[in-house]
């Protein structure tokens, strides 16, 4: 009587068994590995800086292409990666600018902490404050932020020409026209190039004449 | 006859064939207590456990009072205390016989047979904290949980001090008096000389003798006659003869029952 | 049914009071404590290692309870001698096993709830995390019972360490089966078939495992909720039956 149980027990076994062989499973996207914080990976690392950097770099890359079209993207852990990379290698300036490009895209805020970041390890780098300009203005729609720090980039040697102008440009927008004037006359006044010395003063005596304006 | 046992054999079949048991019969009086005497390895557990319902038989047959005792039944009407006895050791004495009487479905004494083995005081305690003598003790009060009528005990006084013996000698006695068949094996003779009604002897599987142990065979009488100690072995019906003879020429010092020698039973079987 | 589960209910009390299985509880504390420090060392997603630890850990009372507690059972009250009371009571030898199996399953019951709640506790503050573990537990309760019922076989039939060995082995093979069964089947070799057939033998715990399907948010057959329970009894009766038999069958 007892040993009848068997029959349904063994059915039971190739029944499911069988089922188990049908039933097909999706494969999470991307397995993530745990990757160690910067600081910790910092003191593990020793001497190989700069290809855990790289490795991390290209973690961050293949996770932001993985996870790129999902609803719920994961940003916080995108910023992580960056800031693991530039922690371990604070010296790879594209990284920094790499990882606000990319951030960029859900948090522009957390681009701009990484590009304080970068300003603290590269403060002569124009790049970093004309990024955190043009985020300002472009995606926070904030021209006078905006335009002190293009005024900060402007006064950081390399910077092409347009960065006084734009810092000049949103000092404008935002009303503040001796600023405006201050950021053309510094490049007027350093630059070599007669013919943008022209450029610059056409404009230098526009604003000079609104300002008038504004006064009276 | 509460418990029979008609030609029993039993062949161990690990590496090494084992014919531990070649044949024996046996049967129990209700009321009586009989002991199972023989050396080590003379079958004595193996004969247990086919009784105990562990162990099947290759062949013969064994009924406690008429059930097979593989059968729930037969097993309900038997309580049983296993050779070196161990159980669950987390459990306390109190809640491992409130378990045995759940597990069996049967009413719970546990105070009473508590008392009956003297562990009130460590009822509360571990198993695992118990010395030899407690084990032996609360496993003796599982064997009476539901109050069978045989009891069959494997060895319940190897192991024991003088004092742990004597108090399991007590129970075995007060099992008596309530009116129990108690089955008990042993390798000494003497603790079943004091205890039991009949003995069977058995070695290497084979029953030699069945004693009856209440009216000794052979006294020893030791006396004087013109100064000097004799001592000498008489037969029971000699005994008065002998009796007469030395109080006409010496003096008695001493008559007692003659210690039954295992060695010597056992040699008189192989002869 | 009623003697079996009493008599289950000792055997439980028994072993859950056993040091064995305090060692696995504060091994799950420690598993627990060490998510704090990886959440605080590693990068990722908030709450990612209390999800992927609570998951872990509640597999690993599936798999630990059937290694370290349920191999003993039969073995080591056959080399303690403290099989004959048990054997001497009127059970069969399917309820014995069954009972033992049956205590096996109460403590890796409570052992998945207990941690399953702490974990719980611990995700709160990044979500409310609640269906994922009650799936995953559910599934590994079946995971244990299939895994203590293995164990319980090679408790009947060894010695303590072989069947605490084997056991973890069944659960080494059953957990590389599915990719060995994938991989095979891609080259297309006459492989895929042979494997498919010991399929039927070797217990498949990667079907007990919805883990990166929970994790990510993936779809999963909800077939599984079922087949597995179904899977698992199946295969515990029959490994019952098979216990039993060798049990009544060994000279003890
Ligand atoms: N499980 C077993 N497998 C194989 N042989 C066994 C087994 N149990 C006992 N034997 C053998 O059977 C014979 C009888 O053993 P048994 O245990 O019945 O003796 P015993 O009279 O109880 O001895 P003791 O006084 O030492 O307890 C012995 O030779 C023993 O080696
Ligand atoms: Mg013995």
């Amino acid at each position: 009587m007892k040993k009848l149980i068997l029959i349904p027990a063994i059915l039971g076994i190739f029944f499911s068994v069988d089922e188990f062989y049908r039933i097909r499973r999706e494969k999470p996207p991307e397995s993530i590995l745990y990757v160690p914080k910067g600081k910790y990976v910092k003191v593990m690392v020793m001497n190989f800086r700069e290809i855990v950097a790289d490795y991390l770099l290209a973690r961050a890359l293949v996770y932001f292409g993985a996870h790129f079209y999902e609803k719920a993207f994961p940003y916080k852990w995108l910023y992580n990666l960056f800031d693991a990379a530039t922690t371990v290698d604070p010296f790879n300036r594209e990284a920094f600018m790499m990882g606000a490009r990319l951030l960029t895209v859900r948090d522009v805020h957390l681009s701009i902490k990484l590009l304080k970041k970068g300003m603290k390890y590269h403060s002569n780098y124009w790049k970093f404050p004309e990024m955190v300009g043009f985020i300002y203005f472009f995606y926070l729609k904030d021209p006078a932020k905006a335009a002190i720090w293009y005024d900060k980039a402007s006064r950081l040697p390399g910077h092409p020409p347009y960065v006084p102008s734009l810092a000049s440009k949103f000092y404008t927008e935002a009303g503040k026209y001796r600023a405006a004037i201050r950021v053309l006359y510094n490049f007027y006044i350093t630059t070599k190039d007669k013919r943008l010395k022209a450029i610059f003063k056409k404009d230098i005596e526009r604003l000079q004449k609104r300002l008038m304006e504004v006064e009276r | 006859m509460i418990l029979e046992i008609e030609n029993v054999k039993k062949t161990y079949k690990g590496k090494k064939k084992v014919e531990a048991l070649k044949g024996i019969s046996l049967s129990l009086k209700t009321g009586e207590i009989f002991g199972f005497v023989g050396p080590n390895g003379a079958g004595k557990t193996t004969l247990i456990k086919i009784i105990a319902g562990i162990l099947r038989p290759d062949s013969g047959k064994v009924s406690i009072m008429g059930k097979s005792p593989f059968s729930p039944e037969g097993k309900r009407l038997r309580g049983f205390l296993p050779e070196n006895p161990q159980t669950f050791r987390n459990l306390t004495g109190r809640e491992f016989l409130n378990f045995c009487a759940n597990v069996l479905g049967k009413p719970k004494e546990t105070d009473r047979l508590l008392k009956m083995v003297g562990l009130e005081d460590a009822a509360d305690r571990k198993i695992k904290e118990y010395s030899k003598g407690m084990l032996q003790r609360i496993m003796l009060a599982q064997s009476l949980i539901g109050d069978p009528p045989l009891l069959v005990y494997d060895e319940p006084l190897s192991g024991l001090d003088p004092i742990g013996r004597k108090e399991v000698k007590e129970i075995i006695k007060e099992l008596k008096n309530q009116g129990k068949t108690v089955f008990f094996s042993s390798h000494i003779i003497e603790d079943v000389e004091e205890l039991v009604d009949r003995a069977a002897i058995i070695n290497e599987g084979r029953k030699i003798k069945v004693l009856e142990l209440g009216k000794p065979a052979n006294f020893t009488v030791r006396y004087f006659i013109e100064g000097k100690l004799f001592t000498e072995k008489v037969n029971r019906e000699k005994l008065w003869e002998k009796i007469f003879y030395i109080r006409e020429n010496g003096e008695i010092y001493e008559i007692k029952p003659t210690e039954i020698q295992l060695e010597e039973l056992l040699n008189e079987g192989n002869n | 049914m009623k003697e079996t589960i009493n008599l289950s209910i000792g055997i439980f009390n028994e072993y859950f009071r056993d040091k064995i299985f305090y060692f696995i509880f504060s091994l799950s504390l420690l598993l627990l404590l060490s998510s704090f420090i990886l959440q605080e060392m590693v990068v990722g997603e908030p709450g990612k290692v209390f999800k992927d630890m609570a998951l872990n850990g509640i597999t690993l009372f599936a798999v630990a309870v059937p290694v370290f507690i349920t191999s003993q059972m039969i073995s080591n009250q056959i080399q303690r001698k403290s099989i004959y009371l048990i054997l001497s009571f009127p059970f069969s030898y399917s309820s014995i096993i069954t009972a033992h199996l049956l205590a096996a399953l109460y403590i890796i019951f409570i052992s998945i709830v207990s941690y399953g709640l702490l974990a719980f506790a611990l995700i709160l503050p990044f979500e409310v995390w609640v269906l994922p573990i009650i799936i995953h537990a559910f599934l590994s309760l079946f995971l244990g019972l299939l895994l203590s019922s293995w164990a319980i076989l090679f408790s009947s039939v060894t010695t303590t360490t072989l069947s605490a060995l084997s056991t973890f082995i069944i659960y080494m093979v059953g957990s590389t089966f599915q990719t060995a069964l994938e991989y095979s089947q891609q080259s297309g070799n006459p492989m895929y078939f042979v494997l498919k057939i010991i399929g039927y033998i070797v217990p498949n715990t990667t079907v007990f495992d919805l883990k990166p399907e929970l994790i990510y948010r993936l779809n999963f057959s909800k077939s599984i909720l079922w087949l597995a329970p179904i899977y698992s009894i199946s295969a515990a009766i029959v490994l019952i039956a098979i216990s039993s038999f060798i049990l009544s069958r060994r000279e003890l």
